[in-house]
């Protein structure tokens, strides 16, 4: 047992901070919400260059040789700056060509600043079929999907799902605009006759959504640490009735509540990426980070937009993109009641894996 | 980072589990089942106290010196987690915060006399801190000791005594200063007080959840000053030692996890009136699956503090929080279950039909006890405001 961070998680984690931090900053934000394109091309340049991007890829691949975990503790960083990079679909899209041994779109990936977009969508918002080597029908809500070097996806075939992957510099490739909550850029991708590689069956398809699951909740433990640490300094300096507002117990026993969220989102969600470095799968454990993913979020976010009062509305005040991307993230794998039921499905199929 | 247990560990639940499941025999589990059995004190128990004690198992984590067996924070936390599992009313304050307070705090001739008794099984503590006037505000407390010569003259009331019936000492706060020069937590001292002393007496209190407390007066009760624990007027700083032990002891996952078991297995072997295996239904799914996230996080965040101690720096915010998580979590997953098992869930024991032994319906009444006892959340709450977030200290 040991919970803490070795020298080189620590590394890595005051690195990302460091990158991001000085570039994602409120006016930078601001500027490209302006724009109508949430996406910072210069950071995700800074961020490749850093190796920030492909932190689990082998050293011989050029990669930085570590594991999910430390792609996690990066990802943690990208939560606390809502920065806007593609990097969990990237990050963890990289590994699934390298588990699968897709190395050619791999090394042409990490030869340049081109991003791979990945979605795990099983549900009925993933209507493409594979016919002869080649995709049809349409896909909603991949995230970073215009402007991406490759996506990754699963598709049916003979009724069975499998994970492609395509390069989207070819005829057939079209992407309808889609803006989530958070103003992510995301795309219903449509898809006719593009061909496609399979690089894995429906196993690797869990896989993967184990892995963007594990990965959202890393981001959401940065949005949510960022939201607390904003909402105790405004409630250390904020006066009303001649005190500080976070001398009131109502309001300190709020943030109290905040800070017991968090604590326990980054035990599960740390947990759950641990397993993941150590076995293919770690069902139960991503489930139950993701219902606290959900439970945290709505919680945590409407406390800390609470105690902000007007504050936690104007678009002026750093608070609101937070208090966006906690709700994109609480939602976006399904929220959490379908946890819950996914979870009491998942012990209902092997009662004795759900030992306690 | 790694949140499972070693190979070593696993082998210690696995054999803890075994042997608790040995030592619980059908005659333990009748006297248990008697009324006010519930928290032990009928002859097998204490025979069982015992046995647990000779055969090295409450002295898992302490130094040889005292009768133990010399393993860490951790095996510890798991002796504690599998022996509540068992469903075994384990005394676990005496050597779990009682034990370590006097091991830290208390003069030698103390610690020869009682702790080889608390590792053996031997002995029974309890807790003198509430009085009717002074309950979260514990500095408020008036029972009052005077020293004559070699002893301390104890006189007042303390409410709320748990397991003084049982017990063959209570670990008593008293105030020994002048309330103008030493006031508040500046007076108080704590000793150990024989439950076989002239002038201790006891009247009970009786529970919602079927458990016994206690009344306890002190009228003129004479204890040897080598029973100070801690020095005169220093009590405070054992008191809070001891709370901080209290607190992750008390939220050990041990007995909500064997609930949970048994109830996996209910809905597993039950049927609805359709037919349909319990487990199969859609809405004891979801509260299964909340069930899980709850008290898997509760696990893991217990697992962190018994690391923490281990390493010799444990979190003063964290182990608040698992204080507060804990309460809330137990609260909702008792609930959860008691509405899986359905209608009947209400039966008490004994009744015709009753469930599982009426266990959950017993448990789900005592809960709320998890909410104040070992410091209430409020308090909590503010220790969390104040080392985890670094708000002001909050107003009292």
């Amino acid at each position: 047992m040991d919970f803490s961070l070795n020298e080189i998680q620590q590394d890595i984690a005051s690195l990302a901070e460091q990158i991001l931090r000085g570039a994602s900053t409120p006016e930078r934000l601001k500027a490209l919400e302006a724009d109508g394109q949430r996406l910072d091309r210069p950071l995700w340049a800074e961020l490749v260059a850093a190796g920030l991007t492909a932190v689990a890829i082998p050293e011989a691949r050029g990669g930085a040789g570590l594991g999910f975990f430390e792609t996690c503790l990066v990802l943690e960083q990208v939560g606390r700056t809502v920065a806007a990079v593609p990097l969990a679909g990237h990050g963890v899209g990289l590994m699934a060509l390298h588990h699968a041994g897709a190395d050619a779109a791999l090394d042409r990936l990490l030869a340049g600043h081109g991003w791979l977009a990945t979605s795990a969508r099983t549900d009925a918002g993933n209507k493409l079929r594979a016919e002869s080597g080649r995709l049809r029908g349409e896909l909603g809500a991949v995230p970073f999907a215009d402007g991406s070097q490759y996506l990754l996806l699963p598709a049916r075939r003979d009724g069975a799902w499998q994970l492609f992957l395509l390069d989207t510099a070819q005829p057939g490739v079209r992407f309808e605009a889609q803006l989530t909550t958070a103003l992510e850029p995301r795309a219903r991708v449509q898809l006719d006759g593009v061909a496609a590689a399979a690089i894995g069956d429906g196993e690797l398809v869990e896989w993967l959504r184990e892995r963007i699951i594990a990965a959202t909740c890393a981001v959401q433990t940065g949005v949510l640490g960022e939201m607390i640490a904003m909402s105790t300094r405004y409630v250390s300096e904020r006066e009303q009735f001649g005190a500080k507002i976070g001398s009131f117990q109502s309001v300190s026993h709020r943030m109290a509540d905040t800070w017991i969220d968090l604590m326990n989102l980054r035990l599960l969600g740390q947990s759950a990426a641990a397993m993941l470095d150590r076995q293919p799968l770690a069902t139960l454990e991503v489930l139950a980070a993701q219902s606290w993913c959900a439970e945290a979020g709505h919680r945590v976010s409407a406390s800390c937009q609470h105690v902000h009062g007007g504050m936690g509305h104007d678009r002026d005040y750093p608070l609101w993109r937070y208090a966006v991307w906690s709700r994109h993230n609480e939602l976006v794998h399904g929220g959490a009641s379908e946890t819950y039921a996914a979870i009491g499905a998942a012990i209902a199929r092997v009662p004795a894996s759900a030992a306690l | 980072m790694d949140t499972s247990f070693t190979p070593a560990q696993d082998a210690l639940r696995r054999e803890l589990a075994e042997y608790m499941s040995a030592l619980m025999t059908p005659q333990l589990r009748s006297e248990l089942a008697l009324p006010h059995g519930t928290e032990g004190g009928g002859p097998l128990w204490r025979a069982a106290l015992r046995q647990m004690g000779r055969d090295g198992w409450i002295g898992l984590g302490w130094p040889a010196q005292w009768g133990g067996r010399g393993l860490g924070p951790i095996e510890q936390y798991i002796f504690i987690e599998e022996v509540t599992r068992s469903g075994f009313p384990f005394p676990y304050l005496t050597p779990e915060s009682v034990g370590p307070a006097i091991a830290e705090f208390a003069g030698e001739e103390v610690k020869r006399k009682v702790l080889p008794g608390i590792l053996g099984g031997e002995l029974v503590m309890a807790i003198g801190y509430t009085e009717p006037q002074a309950g979260t505000d514990l500095a408020a407390l008036r029972t009052r000791a005077v020293r004559e010569g070699d002893h301390y003259v104890i006189s007042g009331q303390k409410v709320f005594t748990s397991l003084a019936h049982l017990a063959d000492y209570v670990f008593l706060a008293v105030r020994t200063g002048d309330p103008a020069t030493h006031p508040r937590h500046k007076g108080i001292s704590m000793l150990l007080v024989p439950t076989d002393s002239p002038g201790f007496s006891r009247t009970p209190i009786h529970t919602v959840a079927d458990g016994e407390t206690n009344t306890t007066y002190y009228d003129n009760v004479r204890v040897p000053a080598s029973h100070l624990i801690g020095a005169e007027n220093g009590g405070w700083q054992v008191i809070t030692s001891q709370l901080n032990r209290e607190r992750l002891t008390l939220m050990n996952p041990g007995t909500a996890s064997l609930l949970y078991t048994q109830v996996l297995e209910y809905v597993q072997a039950h049927r609805d009136e359709s037919g349909r295996r319990l487990i199969e239904l859609p809405w004891v799914q979801g509260a299964l699956g909340r069930i899980y996230a709850g008290m898997r996080v509760l696990h893991l965040a217990c697992r962190k503090q018994a690391w923490a101690i281990a390493q010799g720096n444990p979190h003063p915010a964290e182990a608040s929080a698992v204080k507060v998580y804990g309460y809330e979590c137990f609260l909702q997953c008792y609930r959860l279950m008691m509405e899986v098992l359905g209608p009947d869930a209400v039966l008490r024991r004994g009744s015709a039909g009753a469930l599982l032994e009426g266990l959950p319906e017993q448990i789900y009444r005592a809960v709320p006890v998890y909410g104040f006892g070992g410091g209430a959340n409020e308090i909590q709450r503010d220790l969390i405001a104040q080392f985890g977030l670094g708000l002001q200290r909050a107003k009292r």
